[in-house]
């Protein structure tokens, strides 16, 4: 049986990516005080405090109710940290996430990663 | 140090803990339960719920006139809370099973069986007592640090 092996390594990379958040940055723009934006979110002032110094992760809620306070797109208000994908280098960790599929198992994803791999093998 | 007042209320908690297990833990030891009639016994308790009610009812109204501010819970405060709770649940079983465990395994309930021992009311005091400090100080930790 032909089997193709997929590398997770791109997938564990995203796994470890960190959630940061622009909200001090908006909310300065906004000329509102930690306060402000607590009261009008209906939280208090410490979990603005905690979320901006990335101590405490909100809720989808309370993430997408920040974003419609602070009037920005909450895929700007919170993102996964992307330095880490760049600088980021195979680990040993990486090839326990290396697993066989067989073909039957193939969706359209994998039949053009098998493609890419293929082509770039030529 | 700039402390809110959901900490202050965390804080009266465990003083409050803490002068209990001073002034009040000592009446239930072993030797001196025996001493007490059943008059002095709930007496005894009376004093005790009299002085949480008054503790309480005192430390909560300064503290009201100190900060005007209104509280507002939301999901940080609950989940600090589940925390702690699991914390000291997990802490509270721990102790009980340990409790059974030494009840089980001593010479009189070997030869005698069950029988009630006064020893019991203080050994459950102690971990109730114990329990409430660390969960109002984990509390407070991750207030400070989640």
């Amino acid at each position: 049986m032909l089997n193709h092996h997929i590398n997770y390594t791109y997938i564990e990379q995203h796994r470890d990516m960190k959630l940061k958040n622009s909200i001090k940055e908006k909310r300065q723009k906004k000329s509102l005080t930690q306060q402000e934006l607590a009261d009008l979110v209906g939280v208090s002032r410490q979990t603005i405090i905690s979320i901006e110094r990335y101590r405490y992760k909100p809720s989808l809620e309370l993430g997408l109710r920040m974003a419609y306070a602070l009037e920005v797109d909450i895929n700007k208000l919170f993102y996964l940290d992307l330095e880490k994908i760049i600088n980021i280098t195979p680990s040993k960790k990486t090839k326990h996430f290396t697993k066989t599929k067989k073909f039957q198992d193939f969706k359209e994803n994998d039949w053009k990663n098998l493609w890419i791999d293929l082509k770039n093998k030529i | 140090m700039n402390i809110s007042k959901k900490e202050i209320y965390i804080f009266i908690d465990i003083v409050f803990s803490i002068m209990f297990a001073i002034i009040y833990l000592p009446f239930f030891y072993k030797n001196s339960i025996n001493l007490l009639t059943n008059s002095e016994a709930i007496s005894k308790v009376i004093q005790v719920i009299i002085f949480s009610g008054v503790y309480f009812s005192v430390t909560y109204g300064l503290l009201q006139l100190l900060f005007k501010e209104k509280i507002i819970k939301d999901e940080r405060d609950y989940l600090i809370n589940s925390k702690a709770y699991k914390l000291s649940y997990l802490i509270y079983n721990i102790c009980l099973f340990w409790i059974i465990g030494h009840y089980l395994d001593g010479d009189s309930f070997i030869n005698n069986g069950f029988e009630f021992d006064d020893s019991i009311i203080f050994i459950l005091l102690i971990v109730i007592t114990g329990v409430s400090i660390v969960k109002s100080s984990y509390q407070l930790y991750l207030y400070r640090t989640a």
